[in-house]
C-alpha cells in the first residue's frame, strides 16, 4: 500500500499556468489506489467464509482382486479431489458360527448317556438326563428334526421302563403333534417301547388343528415351524396340531427369534418381535445370503446387511468386472442402510481412479450427500467478483475519464 | 483497512472538489500587427480614430468595448466566413460577459500608418493585465473588441441586453478567430481582416451586434 499513499494527498493546483496540466499520471495512481483498496475488501470479505467440514463415506470393492489394489493405491496416494473423504472397507472376514455343531454333539452325548442308563436299567437317571425341558425347544428352533425324535423316543423308552405308561404315552404324543418320523433307534428297543410310542404318537396326530397367525415387526421374515424351515414367509398363517410347537422367524438384518407356542383352539396369533442384528451376524448374514451370488450385491437388503456389517451409515459398494479393456463399474450409494443412488461406469484399466472418482462424485451428488457446486451466478464469491471488478473498472474509467472542472480567466 | 478506505475517499473528495484555474491573454500581436481595424480611415482619408481629437489636440477618449460573441458552432476564422455563418445563425453578444475599459487613444492624425500603429500599440500596452472575464464562457466564441467614443457607463449590459454601439462613434474594432478558450493554450489573438486602409465599412460589421453584412 505504500507505493499507493501518495495519490491519497491532495493534488496541488497551479494557478498560473497557461496550459492546461495533463491529470493522466495522477488519475492512474488514483485507479490503482482505488482498485487496491476494493480488492482488499473483496479477498477480506472471502477469507471470513467458514470451510464445510467434509463428510467420510467407505467404499467397499468387489470383484476383479486387481481393480481393489489399484482403487487402494490410488486413496493411498493422497487427497482424491472429492468433497467427501473415502475409507475404503477391508472384505468381510468373519467366524462361521460353531454353536449349532457343538450343541449338537452335546445333544447327542445326553443321548448316549441315556442309553446307556437305560441299559442299565436306570431309567431315572435315563429320565433325568433327557429332562432339560429346554433341549427340545433349542433342537427344533436349530431344524434338528431327527435328534428331538430320538430325544423324545429314548425320554418314551425310559418311562416305559419305569412303569410310567400314562407319562410314555404324553411323551410319545408329541412325535405326532410336532410330525417327526419315528426313528431308527426304536428296532434296538423292546416291543412294548414301540407299542406305546406308535400308540402315542398316532393320539397326537389325531389332535385337532389350530391355525397359527404368524406376524413379525420386520419383513419379510422367513418363518419355520417345528423346525421345517421356510414354510412361510410372515405375516402368513398355518395349521398345526394341538400342542406345543416350535415357531421361529429369520429376517436379514436381525436377530433370529424363536417362541415355543402351546396351540389350542381354532386359532392362535403368534407375533415376533425382532432385534437388530449385530455388526457380525450382519457379517455371516450377509456373507451367506450375498457373499457368492454377484448377481444381488447391490440388491437394498445386501446394503443394508452390509452397512451394518461394515458399521458404515455412509456406504458405497463398487462391483468392478473385469472386461477386456478394462472393468465394468457399477456402484450404489446407501445412506443409513437405505439405498440412495445407483450408478454405472466402464472404466479402461489405466484411467480406473479417474473413472471411480467420476462415479462415486455422480453417487453423492444423487445421494444428496454432498450438494453440487452451485451455477456459478448464484455463487456469492462471483458476485462479489463482479461488483469489485465492476467498481474497479467504474473507478478506473472514471479516474482516466474525469477532467477536473476548468475556469480561463482573461486578460490582457 | 477502514481508515484506508476513509483515506481514499477524503482523497476522492478533495480532487473532485478541486478546480483548474487557466490564464488566457488578449494580444494584437508583438507588433501591433492586430491593429488594422483601429487603423482604418474615413472616405475621405482621414482616420477614424481622428474624429474626436480634442481641439486643442491631445488624446481621445475612447472606450474600449470587449464582447464575447457566441456563434452556435465552429465556422472559419476569415471575416468572410464568420459573416456568412452569421447570416444564418444566431450570433449575439453575451450580456454578462461584456466589459468596458476607459482607454484614451493617441492622435494619430497626423501619422503615417506604421507610426500610428506603433502609437497604438503603446497606448494599449498600458492595458497589459487589465482582467476581461473571471469566467470564460464554456462555448465556441469570437473576442471582439471595439474602440468607440461612446462613454463606458453608456455601454454597459442592463436588463440582460447590452446597448447597440452606434455607428458614429466607432473608431476601431478587432475580433478573434472562433475559440473555446477553456481549451485554448497560448493566447487569444485579435485582428481584422483588411486589404485597404478604407475599412470604415468593415468597423461597421465588426462592431454590430450580430456580425451582420451591412452595405
Amino acid at each position: 500500500m505504500r507505493e499507493a499513499r501518495p495519490a491519497l494527498y491532495p493534488l496541488e493546483v497551479s494557478l498560473h499556468p497557461i496550459r492546461p496540466r495533463r491529470l493522466a499520471p495522477s488519475a492512474r495512481q488514483r485507479a490503482f489506489a482505488l482498485s487496491l483498496l476494493l480488492a482488499l475488501w473483496g479477498n477480506a470479505s472471502l477469507a471470513a467464509e467458514p470451510t464445510p467440514s467434509r463428510p467420510a463415506i467407505t467404499l467397499f470393492v468387489v470383484g476383479a482382486p486387481e481393480a481393489r489394489t489399484s482403487l487402494q493405491d490410488w486413496l493411498l496416494g493422497g487427497p482424491t479431489g472429492l468433497p467427501v473423504t473415502v475409507r475404503l472397507a477391508e472384505p468381510l472376514s468373519f467366524t462361521a458360527r460353531r454353536g449349532d455343531d457343538s450343541q449338537l454333539l452335546e445333544f447327542e452325548r445326553h443321548l448316549q448317556e441315556a442309553r446307556r442308563h437305560y441299559i442299565d436299567a436306570e431309567f431315572a437317571d435315563c429320565l433325568q438326563v433327557l429332562g432339560d425341558e429346554g433341549v427340545l425347544p433349542k433342537a427344533l428352533s436349530q431344524g434338528h428334526r431327527q435328534l428331538v425324535a430320538r430325544l423324545l423316543l429314548w425320554q418314551v423308552a425310559c418311562q416305559v421302563g419305569s412303569r410310567r405308561e400314562e407319562a410314555a404315552l404324553q411323551v410319545a404324543s408329541e412325535l405326532g403333534v410336532l410330525g417327526l418320523e419315528i426313528p431308527a433307534d426304536i428296532g434296538v428297543l423292546p416291543p412294548e417301547v414301540g407299542r406305546v410310542l406308535v400308540k402315542g404318537a398316532e393320539a397326537g396326530a389325531a389332535r385337532a388343528r389350530t391355525t397359527l397367525r404368524v406376524t413379525s415387526d420386520f419383513g419379510p421374515a422367513q418363518v419355520s415351524l417345528d423346525g421345517r424351515f421356510g414354510v412361510c414367509v410372515a405375516p402368513c398363517s398355518l395349521d398345526a396340531l394341538e400342542g406345543r410347537h416350535v415357531v421361529r422367524v429369520d429376517a436379514e438384518g436381525r436377530q433370529r427369534a424363536v417362541q415355543v407356542i402351546s396351540a389350542k383352539g381354532t386359532e392362535l396369533a403368534v407375533a415376533f418381535t425382532t432385534l437388530p442384528a449385530s455388526p457380525e451376524l450382519a457379517a455371516s448374514q450377509w456373507a451367506a445370503r450375498y457373499g457368492a451370488l454377484s448377481a444381488d450385491l447391490d440388491s437394498a437388503g445386501s446394503l443394508r446387511l452390509l452397512s451394518n456389517a461394515l458399521r458404515a451409515p455412509r456406504l458405497v459398494l463398487l462391483t468392478a468386472e473385469a472386461e477386456r479393456e478394462g472393468y465394468r463399474l457399477r456402484g450404489a450409494l446407501a445412506i443409513d442402510g437405505r439405498v440412495a443412488a445407483r450408478t454405472e461406469r466402464q472404466a479402461r484399466t489405466k484411467l480406473l481412479p479417474e473413472t471411480v472418482e467420476g462415479a462415486l462424485r455422480d453417487l453423492l451428488f444423487q445421494g444428496r450427500l454432498v450438494e453440487p457446486a452451485p451455477a456459478l451466478y448464484r455463487r456469492r464469491e462471483f458476485w462479489l467478483a463482479v461488483g469489485v471488478a465492476a467498481a474497479v473498472a467504474g473507478a478506473t474509467t472514471a479516474a482516466l475519464l474525469w477532467q477536473r472542472p476548468v475556469r480561463t480567466e482573461v486578460r490582457f | 483497512m477502514k481508515r484506508l478506505l476513509l483515506e481514499g475517499l477524503l482523497a476522492l473528495v478533495l480532487l473532485t472538489g478541486c478546480e483548474e484555474v487557466r490564464q488566457v491573454r488578449l494580444t494584437f500581436g508583438d507588433e501591433g500587427e492586430g491593429l488594422d481595424g483601429f487603423l482604418c480611415r474615413e472616405d475621405d482619408g482621414s482616420y477614424l480614430l481622428s474624429r474626436a481629437v480634442p481641439a486643442g489636440g491631445g488624446q481621445v477618449p475612447s472606450s474600449l468595448v470587449v464582447d464575447f460573441i457566441r456563434l452556435g458552432g465552429l465556422p472559419g476564422c476569415r471575416s468572410g466566413q464568420l459573416i456568412r455563418w452569421c447570416a444564418d445563425h444566431p450570433c449575439s453578444v453575451i450580456p454578462e460577459h461584456r466589459v468596458c475599459i476607459p482607454a484614451p487613444l493617441p492622435d494619430i492624425a497626423s501619422l503615417e500608418r506604421p507610426e500610428a500603429r506603433a502609437e497604438i500599440h503603446e497606448a494599449l500596452r498600458d492595458l497589459s493585465g487589465a482582467p476581461v472575464s473571471s469566467e470564460a464562457p464554456g462555448e465556441f466564441i469570437i473576442v471582439r473588441v471595439t474602440a468607440t467614443l461612446e462613454p463606458c457607463e453608456a455601454l454597459l449590459a442592463s436588463g440582460g441586453t447590452v446597448p447597440a454601439l452606434r455607428e458614429e462613434e466607432l473608431v476601431g474594432c478587432a475580433y478573434s478567430c472562433p475559440v473555446e478558450l477553456n481549451a485554448i493554450e497560448g493566447d487569444v489573438y485579435l485582428g481584422f481582416d483588411t486589404l485597404t486602409e478604407q475599412c470604415a465599412q468593415g468597423i461597421r460589421v465588426c462592431a454590430s451586434g450580430d456580425l451582420h453584412w451591412r452595405p
